[in-house]
């Protein structure tokens, strides 16, 4: 028998969809011959008791989770997601290095140190890459620090904005959509396919409301046998791109290929949305994490 | 000795963006001594990491070192004397001394008497939103601070602890907090930046003697 500790934070318990698959994870377990308990972070001198931790809770690197996954590492204990990994996909300077070095195509790409975050050269990037351009800072998440600069002037302002966070601005070439393609996988195999829509008269799968509300696009679940092989092998090779963990990667299609637009770890995990067509999720990370 | 005459090296070094080869490790040395995560120097060893050069500290070194939890646990099974530490989501018992695990803030605390533990809690995790390292201290302990320099340091009594700083962490330049327990003996507490710009001359002049910038 195993012993599974599932990191949560309170947040993680306010979403109900979320809540269902750690619940559904939980019992999956439990019917394989293993247990799974949930832990907070005063919980954390309890790592040592498990045989594998499974983090859901937000990644960066200066929060609790980031602390859990590397003591969970320090005492040998497999650990969803492991240090690199968070490491990696929660500075996207890091991520999207990793994905060039792997050759996965991405959208044109450039990182900006302050120095270049001037007037002029916001007018060269949007002769280089075209109007809009798509602004990142390092370390957002949630479409939360990602905007887009028409001009040189929101260049350079929506920059100094960002370059507060971190040393470092990912300015990209746009490519509209009207869904972006989120392929789940896990150490190396895909794990699920899903559409997220992208909401009427934005241009981000999350955004939020002037009140502060945040709104998602409806996510339609795709079976793993009828998705496109180009697409999954495309996000395969990002995914290998990063580590062996679960990753959720995000798509575009451009004409019949795909270009990755991130990758994520700690990818959303919600009854309903990412397992509609692959009811297994549950059972593939339990048999991972003990493996 | 003054500063002045080590101009030349702060002018190098600057030159260098702080990198210095370091041939008793036989690798590359991020000197900027402010290891903040996405700051230049951050950037700066992911880069070399990136083009598969060996540079220390490596971003994870960084992160360890500077993340309280992680830098106890690690030193712990360094076996290096760490004080008595748990995390909580506020709730904590004085003499101790608190950090912080959130992204907004840096700086520590240390309570001595109880009172004021629930508005301390409630400012150290931003209401309750965040996590708090705490280190046991017990009556009587001292908590200090020291200069480590390439496992080195000014005063020999710190330099065992100095030398783990580089040895265990990969940490070239910080100051480090100690308790010193009533009998002596001191448990590593902290690691915090000690930038290159602000080394004494007796420190350049250790660094001097083991660092190299032409490579």
């Amino acid at each position: 028998m195993g012993k599974i500790g599932i990191f949560v934070e309170r947040y993680t318990m306010s979403d109900s969809e979320v809540m269902n698959a750690l619940m559904r994870i939980s019992q999956v377990a439990y019917h394989m011959g293993h247990r799974a308990e949930f832990i907070f972070r005063p919980d954390m001198w309890k790592i040592p008791e498990f045989d594998a931790i499974y983090i859901r809770a937000i990644t960066d690197p200066l929060n609790s989770a980031y602390v859990t996954s590397r003591i969970a590492e320090l005492r040998g204990i497999k650990v969803i997601d492991d240090s690199e990994s968070i490491r990696i996909c929660c500075d996207k300077v890091n991520m999207y290095t990793h994905l060039m070095k792997a050759g996965v195509p991405i959208p044109e790409t450039r990182f900006i140190k302050p120095d270049e975050l001037t007037w002029k050269r916001g007018k060269e990037l949007l002769e280089e890459l075209g109007k809009p351009l798509v602004l990142k800072a390092p370390n957002s998440s949630f479409s939360i620090y990602v905007d887009k600069a028409a001009t040189p002037n929101e260049f350079v302002k929506i920059g100094q904005r960002y370059l507060r966070r971190a040393d470092r601005l990912v300015v990209q070439k746009f490519i509209p959509s009207e869904f972006d393609w989120r392929v789940g996988v896990l150490g190396g195999e895909p794990l699920y396919v899903c559409q997220y829509t992208i909401p009427r008269k934005q241009w981000k799968v999350s955004t939020y409301s002037p009140q502060g509300r945040e709104i998602y696009g409806p996510v339609k679940g795709v079976p793993l046998k009828k998705a496109s092989h180009k697409l999954i092998d495309r996000a395969l090779e990002a995914a290998a791109a990063i580590g062996k963990g679960l990753y959720g990667v995000d798509l575009k299609q451009v004409g019949s290929d795909f270009v990755v637009i991130e990758v994520n770890d700690n990818p959303t995990i919600a009854h309903g949305e990412e397992d509609q067509e692959a009811p297994d999720i549950y059972k593939k990370i339990v048999q991972f994490l003990l493996r | 000795m003054t500063k002045s005459r080590f101009g030349h090296l702060i002018k190098t070094a600057r030159e260098r963006d702080h990198i210095g080869w370091y041939e008793l490790g036989n690798c590359y040395l991020n000197l900027w001594g402010d290891y903040d995560y996405l700051d230049h120097s951050y950037y700066v060893s992911e880069e070399y990491e990136n083009k598969g050069l060996h540079i220390l500290p490596t971003c994870k070194e960084m992160l360890d070192a500077y993340i309280p939890p992680i830098f106890l646990e690690k030193a712990q099974r360094a076996n290096i004397p760490v004080p008595e530490h748990y995390i909580s989501n506020g709730y904590y018992e004085p003499p101790v001394i608190l950090d912080p695990i959130n992204p907004f803030m840096i700086k520590s605390r240390t309570v001595l008497k109880p009172g004021r533990e629930k508005a301390i809690a409630k400012s150290m995790t931003r209401n309750y939103t965040y996590a708090i390292c705490c280190q046991k201290i017990n009556r009587g302990d001292e908590v200090i601070k020291f200069r480590s320099v390439l496992g080195w340091s000014t005063s020999p009594k710190y330099r065992e602890l100095s030398k783990y700083v580089m040895e265990v962490f990969h940490i070239p330049l910080a100051t480090v907090r100690v308790i010193v327990q009533k009998k002596g003996k001191m448990l590593l507490s902290d690691i915090s930046p000690l930038e290159f710009g602000d080394l004494r001359p007796s420190e350049y002049e250790y660094l001097e003697g083991q660092i190299s910038w032409g490579k």
